[in-house]
C-alpha cells in the first residue's frame, strides 16, 4: 500500500512538472511529444495522469526539455500554485498566462531544490472592507511599514521593497502587449513577475506595487466570479499601488514645496522626480486625494496627451532589478559570475542552466552582460530551450 | 497696402521678463483652464458661440493679476482684454494678449477688430504708478500672440511681435508684425528620479541564501 501511494505521488508530481516545463517553453503537447519521440496522445495521457511514463519515455522527455531525469522525477512535495493575478488580465491569452504561471512555479521549484531560504513572508492576508478607499490606504501604509519604509518616505526601490516583504521577484523579457505583470503564490511563496527592460521605470514600479497589492489584499480571496468583480479587484490593487508608492500627506506636502500646491504639468514633473510616480499616475492620485477635481484631472490628462507624454513622459525613472535570487545563487556557488553560478547550481540538481538564468538575469536584453555565457550554456544544452 | 510704424527690437532683459510672464500664464492655464471646461459643461450660457474666447481672455487677465513689479504693469482694456506693460531704458512697451493662428504658409496671423492698437497714446498717470512709469519717452505697441491646443485650450506657442502696421485697410485688420520672438511653453523638467540600488544584506555572515548553510 505504501509503495502504491509513493508511486502515485511521484507520478503526480512528475506529470505536473513535465507540463509546467512544457508550458514555460510555450510548446503544444504535439510539439513537445514530437521532440521527445512519442505520440501526442501518450504525452497527453502522461500529463493528465492517465498513464505513468516509462523509463525511456521519461528519459526522452528529459532530453527534449533540457533536464536530467533526476530533476523530473524528484520528490519535492511542493504546494499548489494559486490562480495568477495578471495586470490587464482581460488582455492576457490563456497560453501566456499559463506560461507565466508555470515559470513562477518552476522558479519556486528551483529554490526548493537548491535549498535556498527565502526571506520571511510578511504578506499575510489583510482584513477589511476593500471597497473602502480608506481601508486600502491603511493597508498600504501597513505594508510600507513591513517593508521598512518610513510613513512619509519615498519608495526608493519598489522591487527591493517587494523582496523585503518576502516576495520572489522574477524578470519578464517584456510586457508582451498589455500584460504588465503577474503575481501568484506557489508552494506558499509569493512571486511577482515584472518586465525587466524596455519600459519606463515608473511603470515597472507601479506594476510591482500593484502586484504586492494583489498579494496583500487578495491573498486568500476566491477567484473573481465575473468581469465586474475582476475589475473591482484590479481597481483595488491600483489604489493600493498608488497609496504604497505615494502616501497622501507626504505627496501633498511635496506638491506644496514644488508649486505651492498648484497642480500643473511642471509641478507634477517636480513631484515625479521626488517620488518616482508617473505624471499621469500623480494626476489620478491627486484626484483621489481630493486635491484636484475630476474636471481638472480630465483637463490635465488632455494636456498630457496633447504633449504626447502618454508615450514618453519627461523625468527619467530607471528600471529596477531584483537581488535576492541572484545573490543567493552567487553566494551559494561562491562566484560573482552569474552565468557560472547558474551552470554550477543547475548541474547540481540536474536542472536547466538557461532556465535558471532566466530567473535571475535582469540585464537588458540588448546589453548581453550575463547572457554571453548563458548563450554558450544554451548552445551546449541543445536547441529549443525557450527561456527567452 | 502696408501701414508701417517705426521699428525697434526687443532688449534681452525685456525678453527674459516676458518669458517669465509667459511661464506664469502657461502654468496658470494648465492649472485653471478646467474651470472654463466646467463652466461650459454645466451651463448652456457658456456654450453659446464666441463665449470661449472671452472666458479664456478673462482667465489670462486674472492670471496676470499675480504679476507685481516696479517694471511691469498690467492694464485692462475696455474690451475685456489686457496688456502687459514693461519699461526699460525710457521705453514703454505694451504687449497686448491676442489669440493667433497660422496661415497656409505657416505665418503667424493676428487680427484686430479695430485699428486702435496702432494708436499709442500715453496713459494718464495713476496714484500708485512707480516712478519709472512716468519717465518713458517712447511707447511701442506689441502683441503677445498665443496659439492654443484645441483639445486642451492651453498654450501651443507664444510669440511676441512688434506691431508695425496692418496688412489690410478694413476690419478685421491683420496685423503686420516685426521682430518676432518665440517663447518656450514646454515646462523645463527635473532630470530624473533618484532611486536606489538598496542592498538586501544577504551577507554570508547572516546565513541567508541557503537553508543548509543556516
Amino acid at each position: 500500500m505504501a509503495r502504491q501511494d509513493r508511486t502515485f505521488h511521484v507520478s503526480d508530481e512528475v506529470q505536473a512538472r513535465l507540463k509546467r516545463i512544457r508550458l514555460v517553453r510555450r510548446w503544444t503537447v504535439a510539439e513537445c511529444a514530437g521532440r521527445a519521440s512519442m505520440s501526442a496522445a501518450t504525452l497527453s495521457s502522461i500529463e493528465s495522469g492517465k498513464a505513468v511514463p516509462s523509463e525511456d519515455q521519461l528519459l526522452g522527455l528529459a532530453s527534449a526539455l533540457g533536464y536530467e531525469r533526476a530533476f523530473l522525477s524528484a520528490k519535492r512535495d511542493l504546494g499548489p500554485t494559486s490562480r495568477p493575478w495578471l495586470r490587464a488580465y482581460a488582455d492576457a491569452s490563456k497560453r501566456e498566462a499559463d506560461a507565466r504561471t508555470a515559470l513562477a512555479s518552476l522558479a519556486v521549484e528551483y529554490i526548493r531544490a537548491l535549498n535556498f531560504k527565502p526571506l520571511p513572508d510578511l504578506l499575510g492576508p489583510l482584513r477589511g472592507d476593500l471597497d473602502d478607499a480608506e481601508c486600502i490606504e491603511e493597508a498600504a501604509a501597513e505594508v510600507r511599514q513591513l517593508a521598512g519604509i518610513e510613513s512619509d518616505g519615498v519608495v526608493l526601490n519598489a522591487i527591493r521593497a517587494g523582496e523585503r516583504l518576502g516576495c520572489l521577484v522574477l524578470p519578464l523579457e517584456s510586457e508582451m502587449g498589455r500584460h504588465l505583470g503577474m503575481s501568484v503564490r506557489s508552494d506558499g511563496l509569493p512571486v511577482l513577475c515584472v518586465a525587466k527592460a524596455g519600459i519606463p521605470g515608473d511603470r515597472q514600479r507601479f506594476t510591482v506595487a500593484h502586484e504586492i497589492g494583489h498579494l496583500a489584499l487578495h491573498g486568500d480571496a476566491a477567484p473573481p466570479r465575473d468581469a465586474a468583480e475582476s475589475s473591482a479587484m484590479e481597481r483595488q490593487a491600483n489604489q493600493f499601488a498608488a497609496a504604497f508608492l505615494g502616501p497622501g500627506d507626504a505627496l501633498v506636502s511635496t506638491l506644496e514645496e514644488v508649486s505651492g500646491g498648484r497642480v500643473t504639468l511642471t509641478a507634477l514633473a517636480g513631484v515625479k522626480a521626488v517620488w518616482g510616480i508617473s505624471i499621469k499616475g500623480l494626476v489620478g492620485r491627486f484626484k483621489s486625494l481630493g486635491v484636484i477635481s475630476a474636471t481638472q484631472a480630465e483637463s490635465l490628462y488632455k494636456q498630457i496627451s496633447a504633449r504626447r507624454w502618454t508615450k514618453v513622459e519627461p523625468v527619467e525613472v530607471r528600471t529596477e532589478a531584483a537581488q535576492w535570487f541572484q545573490r543567493s545563487l552567487t553566494l551559494d556557488v561562491g562566484t560573482d559570475d552569474v552565468g557560472q553560478a547558474c551552470r554550477a547550481a543547475s548541474a547540481r540538481i540536474g536542472a536547466n542552466a538557461s532556465d535558471l538564468v532566466s530567473f535571475v538575469d535582469w540585464s537588458d536584453t540588448n546589453a548581453e552582460v550575463v547572457t554571453l555565457s548563458a548563450r554558450r550554456s544554451r548552445v551546449k544544452q541543445g536547441d529549443g530551450h525557450a527561456t527567452r | 497696402m502696408l501701414n508701417r510704424l517705426a521699428m525697434n527690437s526687443l532688449p534681452a532683459i525685456v525678453e527674459r521678463r516676458l518669458q517669465g510672464v509667459v511661464t506664469l500664464l502657461d502654468e496658470g492655464l494648465q492649472a485653471r483652464v478646467h474651470a472654463i471646461h466646467e463652466a461650459r459643461r454645466t451651463d448652456r450660457a457658456f456654450r453659446r458661440p464666441f463665449t470661449a474666447s472671452p472666458l479664456l481672455r478673462a482667465l489670462l487677465c486674472d492670471l496676470l493679476g499675480d504679476l507685481g513689479s516696479s517694471v511691469v504693469r498690467v492694464d485692462e482694456l475696455g474690451n475685456g482684454g489686457c496688456e502687459v506693460v514693461m519699461f526699460d531704458d525710457g521705453v514703454e512697451r505694451r504687449f497686448r494678449l491676442k489669440l493667433a493662428s497660422r496661415d497656409q504658409y505657416g505665418r503667424l496671423v493676428v487680427t484686430a477688430s479695430s485699428d486702435s492698437i496702432l494708436t499709442t497714446a500715453p496713459r494718464p498717470p495713476e496714484l500708485f504708478d512707480p516712478p519709472e512709469f512716468n519717465s518713458a519717452s517712447t511707447i511701442e505697441q506689441w502683441v503677445l500672440a498665443y496659439r492654443l491646443q484645441s483639445e486642451t485650450s492651453t498654450f501651443m506657442e507664444v510669440s511676441a511681435g512688434r506691431v508695425v502696421g496692418t496688412v489690410n485697410d478694413r476690419p478685421p485688420y491683420r496685423l503686420l508684425l516685426d521682430d518676432l520672438v518665440a517663447f518656450a511653453v514646454t515646462p523645463p523638467t527635473p532630470p530624473s528620479f533618484r532611486g536606489s540600488e538598496d542592498d538586501l544584506d544577504l551577507g554570508e555572515e547572516e546565513g541567508l541564501g541557503n537553508e543548509e548553510a543556516s
